[in-house]
């Protein structure tokens, strides 16, 4: 230890110790010189003895000095000015080395910290891989994951052993508390174990109780956010206990707040104001089995697998299916694992992203590598000096080492900044509907894959160093002459394989890439039913019903729809329960007929209650019978929820006209919606065309339309089109929400042209990721085959010279050299859409109506190859053309 | 030389007197009546190895010729050192004296 403080310290003072060494040397030479006089040699005699006695005073000084080094490590560090020495002489390869590294480990590290924020970052509750979503699943539906009925939570809650906790959340939509201009805040209904399920603590009062029943309790007990707690209360400590008044879905109620949220907690989206459910009833009641509407979380126990849970939770499925055929007939559940639900699609399409960016980075080493073997080569008469002055293989390999590190290590560097830099421009760009944008940051692990791809070149260059020094003879590049073609060979069979594995990862990135596209311009040209343009949506909230719920909102929607309708520059509008790709779907079954028979067949469809318009303000296409008007309006016999009329009306789209009536005309048909409806059965008055309603490119569902006026309901939303672009009219909009009832909260304004954005952000994004690697890929590569192409021009100078000077064209010499360049290519691009081919199979998932061997990426993947190699390759094609065999020949 | 021997001549010498590097290298020469013929080239990476492990201190004085040189000194670490390294040779010393008489 203290033997390294003082090697520390010499350090300091090296010259100064030099210097002195230097001086004692001289006297010991002189005083040897002056014995060796007295002994009777002469003056140059005794020189040249006492020189050979000391062994060279250079070298003693050397060796001396060289026992002050610190230990292993001072050569590495010699070598490192050496090399960078080396380096600063040549600009050009320096940036473009350090360039190619910092692009491809910046690109890397940026993706990498994405991908890892989205899709693989544990979940922000503890112990997170135990958490897991729990979905009913029925096969005659097109949803696998559908939402779940009240019955078949609280069975599970009550039998299951493989979950130690269970909890229902149910979304109970936006409310808004009675004040004036009030905050829209969203809400869930969770069951009081919730919070025991995620593992929340409170930051103040306390969660709901576990053993208390929520349900006959006249003060009702609320949880708040932290931001709301923020919001309402400035985080004051005496908002716990406090009162909120709310004019939500039902009558006005006040709520006790009894505790808040850690800051930034949330499950699956933003949720300012919890309150308790009251359902933990086992599943007696029919409805509750029927209606499927709520999600469910729980966590495993501490021995239980998710396999072993999903196991265990089918069987009570198909106990209740047995039970209870009318409600479960045909009902299994499905568990997935939390992290899982919440990546959704974007699993697969992170992977693939990793793939592409790695291909990125390898081509990005390649590049690298191809560029050092071209130093090497111009390098070949100082390596052979060195090798020729007893400098050994490990030291040359040492130097090259070296040389290789401080690239990569300045390619880090930079690599840092774009990372740092394509971070942040990824999370401004990212679409919202990307799973967790929240998590993403550059952080350690990223860093992580920056050493990693960091040590990935540094082998890289290792290789491509060892490789040149193989197998080289001193003499032969020492004596300078013909030394092109004979030796530049075998590295030049190594620049080719480069060049061809660059080819091939380019040609796999950009047929994929194109395979994107392709899917991405279908899903674009999509018919999804019902038209986005200018239409304009929003949540609002419903007056105070009072003691005739529906026909009040009845009348409201009315009222409100007239006031629009006759506002400049709406077109149409309308109230419905749910918009297109918006975050409701309420699920209920269809039966045919008049009145119930045993056995009947029952459909899971979507049911939606709208006003007159809807139809129109959406563009929706009438193909049978009409729409909803005055005909369909009930009066104010049936003013109550309660009231039951005998017959009411319903539209249906063809896919439930084919599916109940095949072949049939529908017009006419009676229906009934079990378990949903207030009439006893509906007459289908009209058939419209197939709606995507819940995403864009999925097979349509079977939709079932009740009127508004028959079924009003206290979750309205409002659409509304605009003669011209959707955002303008929402000034207007709020007017005329204002006029009739001075302030209505009004929640989640947006465009359907937003929310179709929306809904193809993510394959656009990733589309676009790869596309833009494809490019870059391509791009590298050129710059390698130019680069290969020129060096090979360049050492074969003198030998195209000769041959020019012998009688070859010089079309003749550019044809050559280009086929030359474009041969490593071809092979190349031909095993690259072998791979591709393969690799696009077994992503075909994220493909949209597009094969994974559609010709035409293939073909614009060769092309484009074919293309940026040519044009890469024919400069240095000209150039070998232009050589003057005069001026090359005299050179030697 | 077998490696550490140069060590222990330089250590030897040093105990009788504080000397320079030339004189330490004629020492050994005339003592050994010129059958160990330091390489004297060798004489200074090993002194400074024993400078590093404070066997020696050195110090600038001036020589019989009048030259400005580094007079090194024993510390009491090299007389230790010295010690050790005479028990050792010793040992060695007569067990190859041992062996090479039974044959």
């Amino acid at each position: 230890m203290l033997e390294w403080a003082r090697r520390l310290l010499m350090l300091t003072r090296r010259d100064r110790e030099r210097r002195e060494l230097d001086e004692e040397l001289r006297a010991h030479y002189e005083e040897l010189c002056e014995d060796l006089e007295a002994d009777g040699h002469d003056r140059a005699e005794a020189a040249r003895l006492a020189r050979l006695r000391l062994g060279g005073l250079f070298q003693t000084r050397e060796a001396a000095g060289d026992v002050w080094q610190i230990g292993r490590f001072e050569p590495w560090f010699r070598d490192a000015r050496l090399a960078w020495r080396g380096l600063r002489r040549t600009p050009a390869f320096l940036a473009a080395a350090v360039g190619t590294l910092a692009l491809g480990i910046g690109v890397t590290t940026a993706i990498f910290s994405v991908v890892y924020g989205v899709a693989f970052r544990p979940l922000p509750y503890p112990d997170p891989e135990r958490l897991i979503r729990i979905y009913e699943t029925n096969p005659a539906n097109n949803k696998p994951r559908h939402e779940v009925s009240v019955g078949a939570f609280s069975e599970w809650r009550v039998s299951a052993r493989t979950i130690s906790s269970i909890a229902l959340v149910s979304k109970t939509g936006t409310w808004y508390p009675v004040m004036s201009d009030p905050p829209a805040l969203r809400t869930a209904s969770v069951s009081p174990a919730f919070f025991d399920v995620l593992g929340a603590r409170p930051v103040a009062g306390r969660f709901f109780r576990r053993d208390r029943d929520y349900s006959n309790d006249d003060q009702r007990e609320i949880v708040i956010s932290h931001d709301t707690w923020q919001r309402l209360f400035g985080g004051a400590p005496s908002a716990i206990g406090s009162v909120l008044a709310f004019g939500g879905p039902g009558k006005v109620r006040s709520y006790r707040v009894i505790g808040v949220t850690p800051p930034r907690f949330s499950f699956l989206e933003p949720i300012d104001v919890w309150t308790p459910n009251i359902a933990q009833v086992p599943p007696v009641a029919r409805l509750l089995r029927l209606w499927r509407y709520d999600s469910v979380v729980a966590r495993l126990a501490p021995s239980a697998s998710v396999d072993q849970a999903r196991a265990e939770l089918r069987a009570v499925s198909a106990r209740l299916a047995k039970q209870y055929p009318d409600t479960n007939a045909g009902w299994s559940c499905e568990v997935v694992p939390l992290l899982d639900d919440v990546i959704g699609r974007f699993a697969s399409a992170s992977w693939m992203l990793l793939g592409a960016v790695a291909c990125v980075l390898l081509v990005a080493c390649a590049n690298v590598a191809g560029l050092l073997l071209a130093r090497a080569a111009t390098r070949e008469h100082e390596t052979a000096v060195r090798l020729a002055l007893g400098a050994g293989r490990w030291s040359l390999m040492r130097l090259w080492l070296v040389e290789g590190c401080l690239l990569t290590a300045m390619g880090t560097g930079l690599g840092g900044l774009v990372a740092w830099w394509g971070v942040a421009v990824l999370k401004q760009t990212a679409p919202p509907s990307l799973p967790r944008i929240d998590s993403i940051a550059l952080d350690g692990a990223a860093l992580a894959a920056a050493v990693v791809s960091a040590v990935i070149a540094v082998l890289a260059f290792a290789f491509v160093s060892s490789a040149g020094t193989r197998d080289r003879s001193t003499t032969g590049a020492t004596c300078g002459g013909w030394r092109g073609a004979a030796l530049a060979a075998p590295r030049a069979r190594l620049r080719n394989m480069l060049v061809a594995f660059q080819s091939a990862l380019a040609v796999v990135l950009v047929v994929v890439a194109t395979l994107l596209a392709l899917s991405f311009v279908r899903l674009g040209r999509v018919d999804l039913g019902w038209r986005p343009r200018g239409v304009l949506t929003m949540t609002v909230a419903p007056p105070i019903p009072g003691q005739r719920p529906w026909y009040n909102y009845m009348l409201w929607a009315d009222d409100l729809v007239r006031r629009l309708e006759a506002t400049r520059g709406i077109g149409r509008a309308a109230i419905t329960t749910q918009i297109p790709l918006g975050p409701d779907s309420y699920s209920g079954t269809l039966a045919r007929g008049r009145t119930k028979v045993q056995d009947e067949p029952q459909w899971p469809i979507v049911a939606h209650n709208v006003s007159d318009h809807f139809f129109e303000t959406l563009s929706i296409q009438l193909r049978h019978g009409r729409l909803f008007d005055r005909r369909d309006a009930f009066g104010e016999a049936q003013a109550n929820w309660t009231d039951r009329a005998e017959r009411g009306a319903a539209i249906v789209t063809e896919s439930v006209a084919r599916t109940l009536w095949p072949g049939e005309r529908a017009i006419g048909k009676t229906i009934r919606l079990p378990g949903f409806d207030n009439v006893s059965y509906r007459e289908v008055v009209g058939v419209v065309g197939d709606l995507q309603f819940s995403s864009v490119g999925e097979v349509p569902a079977l939709h079932v339309f009740v009127p508004w006026s028959q079924m009003a309901t206290g979750n309205p939303r409002l659409v509304v089109r605009a003669a011209g672009r959707a955002e303008d009219v929402v000034p207007a909009v709020r007017a005329a929400l204002q006029a009739e009832r001075p302030g209505t909260g009004i929640d989640r304004i947006t465009s359907l042209d937003a929310l179709v954005d929306r809904a193809t952000a993510q394959p656009r994004f990733s589309s676009q990721m790869v596309i833009g690697f494809g490019l870059l890929a391509l791009t590298l590569a050129a710059v390698g085959i130019y680069g290969t192409s020129a060096y090979l021009v360049g050492a074969r100078t003198r030998e195209i010279g000769l041959r020019i000077a012998l009688g070859a064209s010089p079309r003749g010499v550019f044809r050559h050299v280009l086929a030359r360049s474009l041969w490593p290519v071809t092979v190349g691009g031909v095993t690259g859409l072998a791979i591709a081919a393969g690799a696009s199979r077994t992503m075909r998932s994220l493909f949209f109506q597009v094969g994974a061997l559609d010709v035409r990426a293939y073909v614009v993947a060769s092309a484009s190859l074919l293309v940026a190699a040519a044009v890469a390759a024919v400069i240095p094609a000209i150039r070998a053309s232009r050589i003057d065999p005069a001026i090359t020949l005299r050179t030697e | 030389m077998p490696p550490g021997t140069l060590e222990m001549l330089i250590l030897r010498t040093l105990s009788i007197e504080p000397q320079h590097g030339y004189a330490i290298a004629q020492h050994i020469r005339r003592i050994s009546r010129d059958a160990l013929r330091v390489e004297e080239g060798s004489l200074y990476p090993a002194l400074q190895r024993m400078l590093l492990k404070k066997w020696v201190t050195a110090e600038w004085g001036t020589s019989a010729t009048g030259r400005r040189v580094r007079i090194y000194t024993l510390t009491r670490a090299g007389r230790r050192q010295l010690g050790t390294e005479e028990t050792n040779f010793k040992t060695l010393f007569s067990a190859v004296a041992r062996v090479m008489r039974e044959t």
